[in-house]
Formats: structure tokens, sequence, C-alpha cells
């Protein structure tokens, strides 16, 4: 059991990654991975909306009526959502201006929204708050990756820190959000090469 | 008690209680997040005088608290009126729509055009004026700061738009703002007719080139810079008569 519920944190780091494996949520791993510092806030964000939004409909779940089932999930996501980018908004504007919309946009993040339709419908509470925050933590994971690369190679920066001699010549293509199809394209890549390769040899 | 019933019981609860929360955290956080964008609408007129907030990366180089201070100590706000007049408004009470919005019958001008007066380390003077107005998508507004001869630019920041990202929206960046410093907008009081220009055209000294591709946004900005810059023109000559 006990490992059971330790697969439902680490399951959608790797197997089943949000990103990688369900191609979910890549929208906003395309628009906020040119820096790390704006990658780790919005992936945080994520990670507590999942995490909240999958705890208080699994809560709900035996009282809410089937035919607006959808519409109090989006309900509950949004106020969410909001709250988190008021927070944003007080505690940390700089980085809030530079994610500008895409806080908003985790509302219709498929993520979000499938992990309570997949799983906090059918599971009790502690389960999906725990599923929540894995999946969030699997798209950060992804995007923390993206963004490294992409600072790296695109400013020769990591978390704003020169790590790249000041000779290196800033790289546009990875900066503008071709890199980010890129290097998502290439993880993808690996990750089902490496995965596919795993459970070959496990049958 | 009817299933229809319960539904709607359930959704108005549902949206009662979100609605609280919303209420809840938005007047909750409304201070800082207030104070946070004063902070940095005051680090944006600081940055057009030349103070050096952030760095070319974008990085904060002083703290809330520095920008507030010298603010306050070196910035005074002064409002004119469409005429050039000196009236006793702070800029502070005056709403985007009253600095923004062109009314025809006050022939197309502006009802208030707002500046700020700054103070170098040297005692030198400096002034940003207020100028906005339509580019191709959106209105376009930008603080443009002059020398005490109120003619050469000393700097500029476009601090609001919605233009075309990659043509239009290239008005944000250093390589067309920077064009602007040293150019001038008046000769011996006199009004030039500064001008964003295609990039294949030749430059004078009032006249930059906008971005390639932007051609409609260029010609809004030479619209809106000339017409608001004849009206503090106006109080500039007034204020240079009685200086000197």
């Amino acid at each position: 059991m006990a490992s059971k519920t330790s697969k439902l944190l680490t399951d959608p780091l790797l197997d089943n990654n949000p990103v990688t494996f369900q191609i979910l949520g890549v929208c906003s791993s395309l628009a906020v991975t040119t820096q790390v510092k704006t990658a780790l806030v919005m992936g945080a964000a994520l990670t507590l909306v999942t995490g909240c939004s999958n705890l208080a409909v699994s809560l709900l779940r035996k009282q809410i009526p089937a035919k607006i089932r959808m519409i109090v999930e989006l309900c509950v996501i949004a106020t969410l959502v909001i709250v988190a980018d008021q927070v944003l908004k007080a505690m940390l504007y700089d980085v809030s201006k530079q994610l500008s919309v895409f806080v908003g946009l985790i509302i219709t993040n498929c993520i979000v929204m499938g992990r309570a339709e997949a799983f906090a419908l059918q599971n009790p509470a502690g389960k999906s708050f725990l599923d929540g925050i894995g999946n969030g933590l699997g798209y950060s994971m992804v995007l923390v990756i993206v963004s490294s690369i992409r600072e790296l190679l695109g400013s020769g920066t990591l978390l704003g820190h020169h790590i790249l001699p000041a000779s290196y010549p800033p790289n546009l293509l990875m900066v503008l959000p071709p890199g980010a199809f890129i290097v998502i394209a290439l993880l993808i890549w690996f990750q089902r090469t490496l995965i596919t390769k795993q459970h070959q040899e496990e049958a | 008690m009817g299933k229809e019933l319960k539904t709607i019981l359930f959704a108005t609860i549902v949206c009662v209680v979100c609605s609280l929360l919303l209420a809840g955290s938005y007047s909750a956080l409304k201070g800082r997040q207030d104070a946070n964008k004063a902070v940095d609408f005051k680090s944006k007129v600081l940055q057009v005088f030349g103070v050096q907030v952030r760095d070319a990366k974008g990085h904060r180089l002083m703290s809330d608290q520095e920008v507030t201070d010298l603010f306050a100590k070196r910035v005074v706000g002064h409002v004119l009126d469409f005429d050039g007049k000196m009236t006793d408004k702070r800029v502070e009470d005056l709403s985007p729509e009253q600095i923004n919005a062109r009314d025809r019958s006050r022939g197309g001008l502006k009802a208030f055009y707002p500046y700020y007066e700054f103070t170098t380390d040297d005692g030198h003077k400096l002034y940003a004026i207020h100028v906005s107005g339509m580019g191709l998508w959106s209105v376009c507004k930008a603080y443009l700061a002059l020398q005490d001869d109120f003619s050469t630019i000393a700097g500029v920041a476009f601090y609001e738009h919605a233009e075309t990202p990659g043509l239009g929206g290239e008005i944000e960046k250093p390589a067309f703002q920077d064009q602007f410093k040293g150019k001038r907008l008046a000769k011996e009081g006199v009004a030039t007719y500064f001008r964003v220009l295609r990039p294949s055209e030749g430059l004078d000294d009032s006249a930059v080139h906008g971005p390639s591709g932007a051609t409609m946004t260029s010609k809004g900005i030479t619209a809106f810079v000339n017409s608001d810059f004849s009206v503090y023109n106006k109080y500039f000559t007034t204020l240079k008569q009685q200086g000197g």
C-alpha cells in the first residue's frame, strides 16, 4: 500500500509525465520556459493549484450533482487560480509581470481539469491531493529542465547568474519559441526511447 | 427534495463560497498590489531620467524603498491643461482617460498634460513629458525626458502598448528607444517636426528609424509626439522667457 501511495507522486514524474507522456499543458511549457525563475514560479503555482483542486473536488465528489460536475470543477479551479494570481501580484510582482497571462491560463491547463476528472472524482481526498501534487511536480520538472537548457544556451545564465563566459553570444533560437519546441520534442523522444525500452525489457 | 432543487442549491453554495474566497483574497492583497504597481511606475519614470533602476537584463538594482525615497526627493509632478497653462492638479489624481483620450471639442487634444521634473545629482533639471496616442492596434504610452533646453531628448520609455510583437512591439526594445537620445524636438523654442521614419530613409537630428515592418506604428508615434509636444512647448516657451 505504501509503495502504491508513493507511486502517486513518482509516477507522473517519469513514466506518466503529464507533459512529455500525456502531452498536456504544452502551451504554457513553451511560453514560460525562457528563464528558470519564471519556470519555477509557474511550476509551483500549477502544483499548488492542481493539488488543492484535486483535494476540493475529491471532498465534494459524493455531493456534486452529475449534471453540473464539470462546471463545479471549473469553478473550483478558476477560484484557486485567481487567488494564486493575486498572491503572485502581491508578493512576486516582477515575476508575475513576466508570467503575465499564463498564470490566469492555468485555468485552461488540461492537467488540472484532467486530474480532477480522471482521478479526484473516483478517489479519496488524501490520494487525490498526492496525485495532484505529483502531476504538478511532473509538469514543473519538465519546465525546469526545458528552461535550464534554454536559459543556459540562450543567454548563458542560470537563475540570472552568469555560467558561460561573457564572450558567449546569446542564442536567439533558444530564447524564441522555436527553441522550446525543439527542446520539448527532444525530451519526449529521449523519454519515449528510454521508457519503452525499459518496459520491453520488463516484459 | 427534488433533484433539480438540490442541483441549484449546490451550485449556489459553490458560487457563494468561491466568491467569498475571491473577495477575501482581493481585499487582503489589494494594498500590496497597489504599492507594487506604484513602485513599478516610479521606477519607470526614474529610468527615463537615466537613473539605473534596472540593469540591461531587467534585474532591479534598487529596493522598493530606495525607489520611493529617490522619487520623493528628486521628482516633482506638474499638470498642464490643453492650452499649455499650469494647473494646480496633481499627477496622481489624473485618470488614464484624462491624459490619453483625445477629444474633438478640444481640437483633438487631451484634457490634461502631466510632466515630471527631475533634479540631477549636479543640480540640473530634466523634464519628462507624457506622450501617447494610437499606433496600429493600441494606444502607445510613453514618457519622454528632455534636457533643460526643453528640446534635446534625454531618454524615452514606452511603458504601455499592445502592438504586434516582433514588428510594432519592437518600440519597447532598447534598440529603438536608444536612438531618441540626443535628438531634438525644438529649435530656438519652435517645435521641429519630429519623425519616426522607415529604416531605409535618411536621418537628421530630429528623426529616428522605426522598427522595420512597423510603418503604421511609426506614423502613429510621429503624430502623437508632435501633437503632445506642441502643448508642452507652449508652456516651456513661457517658462524660458521668465527664466531668461
